[in-house]
């Protein structure tokens, strides 16, 4: 099982754990580790941050990227968010830390 | 196998195998209570089972049967658990409950009363519980309870024919003031096997467009929750991220049968390749800790489960639906619940919620 952490800084890059299935419905997205039988529900704004993780990008990128298209939110609170949801995946191990990324 | 990661928290108490009703869909086919004297376990057995049980994580009892009220000493059970600390659920057909045991209920604190009803008129109701004048007895048990301020559930038994009952119900149960009002598919065991022979079912179709129609519209129509009973898998994705499903926690839960015989559930007076002992003689922590088919059962469920349940990103959280239903069907504890077959086969069950 590939090592998964609570702790999520900007300058990771995260990338979806293969081991796990992703299933897309109307309005979100099931995450389900078969191996634990842990499930997690994103909505349509969860499922969009979680494609953004393509193992290329970092979690800075990301956030700028969020700031970008919600402009009209606080930037601090996009970014403890997004961190948040980020810790929160890589933790259940949906989400892995790549090794080495590029920019 | 460590025991505490499976606390018992809940007990299923049979507490009679006879029913004053006849209904077509009953899925343990009690007998009658005037077909002979029944084998009752002692209440000295059954408190001394409470006690071992308490040691093992037991929280919940709930009294069913059969119908429960048949049991004479009944009231005197339901002081001891009360005494107990212990929470109670009924279910029963309300036909022998008066303003007198309502008043002993409350008394007992019980957390939920659940009556069955299967129409909101008497026709409809008697000719599928196949006594005349049921209906009226238990609705008037309704009221007995309604005056008591008890917490009350109307549960119905859906075939085809009582489909245009649901409404008419859950205006009904609104007007008694019931808080909550359960629809149950009627399954194949028992003698629903007999209502699936003649067709009379409800087909898999009908069921999740019926399971829609309450979501989108019927249930914001009426203050009384109305709960409709299906697999998680099949439940709308609102459904499955909203309020808590109801589930069958079959891995935290045992059956005890009106003579003592221990079972995963009531499905033990029929399928009783599935009992696993007697209050009477055997010790129900032995038996909890130790025997072979709850180890299999927690060592099988949901990892092992086979068919379309094997293959549910829910399987987790849903254990199969029913495993009693299953093993009824199939003999065998893992294989797959009939109505996600049944979906599955119909290309009706959601493949993102399909894995392997």
């Amino acid at each position: 099982m590939p090592d998964g952490t609570k702790i999520v800084t900007r300058e990771d890059c995260l990338k979806p754990n293969q081991e796990m299935v992703f299933r897309k419905e109307e309005e979100g997205a099931f995450l389900f580790d078969p191996h634990t039988g842990n499930l997690k529900y994103l909505n349509a704004n969860g499922v969009n941050i979680y494609e953004l993780c393509d193992g290329r990008k970092t979690v800075g990128d990301i956030i700028t990227l969020l700031m970008e298209f919600y402009p009209e939110m606080a930037v601090e609170k996009i970014a403890a968010d997004t961190k948040l949801f980020f810790e929160n995946l890589a933790a259940m191990q949906f989400l892995t830390k790549c090794e080495s990324h590029g920019s | 196998m460590v025991p505490d990661e499976f606390p018992l928290t809940s007990l299923y108490l049979y507490l009679s195998e006879r029913c004053n009703l006849r209904c077509r869909h009953c899925w343990v086919s009690p007998p009658a209570p005037e077909d002979g004297d029944e084998q009752v376990m002692e209440l000295s057995v059954l408190t001394r089972t409470i006690a071992a049980a308490k040691e093992l994580g037991l929280g919940t009892v709930k009294l069913t049967g059969g119908e429960p009220f048949l049991r004479k000493d009944i009231v005197e059970l339901m002081r001891y658990l009360h005494g107990e600390g212990l929470c109670i659920d009924i279910e029963s057909n309300g036909t022998m409950i008066d303003n007198d045991m309502a008043r002993v209920i409350k008394e007992c604190e019980v957390r939920q009363v659940s009556v069955s009803l299967d129409g909101a008129q008497a026709a409809q109701h008697d000719k599928l519980r196949g006594i005349k004048g049921c209906h009226e007895k238990s609705v008037a048990a309704l009221h007995y309870l309604r005056a008591e301020k008890i917490n009350t559930q109307v549960i119905m038994s859906l075939y085809e024919e009582n489909i245009p009952e649901i409404e008419a119900l859950a205006a009904l149960c609104d007007d008694l003031e019931v808080p909550s009002f359960k629809i149950n598919p009627v399954m194949p065991t028992g003698r629903g096997e007999k209502v699936f022979q003649r067709r009379e079912n409800v087909d898999i179709e009908e069921l999740i467009r019926i399971d829609r129609w309450i979501e989108a519209e019927l249930g914001s129509k009426y203050k009384t929750e109305i709960y409709f009973c299906m697999p998680i898998g099949l439940k709308s994705l609102h459904a499955v991220t909203g309020n808590p499903l109801y589930e069958c926690h079959i891995l935290n839960i045992l059956g005890i049968l009106a003579d003592g015989t221990v079972s995963l559930c009531g499905i033990g007076q029929t399928e009783t390749d599935l009992n696993m002992g007697n209050i009477a003689k055997d010790d129900l922590t032995e038996i909890w800790r130790h025997h072979p088919l709850l180890q299999k059962l927690r060592k099988e469920t949901p990892s092992q489960l086979s068919g379309i349940c094997g293959r549910c990103i829910f399987k987790f959280r849903c254990l199969g639906s029913c495993r009693a239903c299953a093993y009824a069907a199939s003999g065998d504890l893992r294989s797959s619940f009939f109505m996600c077959d049944e979906a599955y086969e119909k290309n009706l069950f959601p493949a993102s919620r399909i894995y392997n």
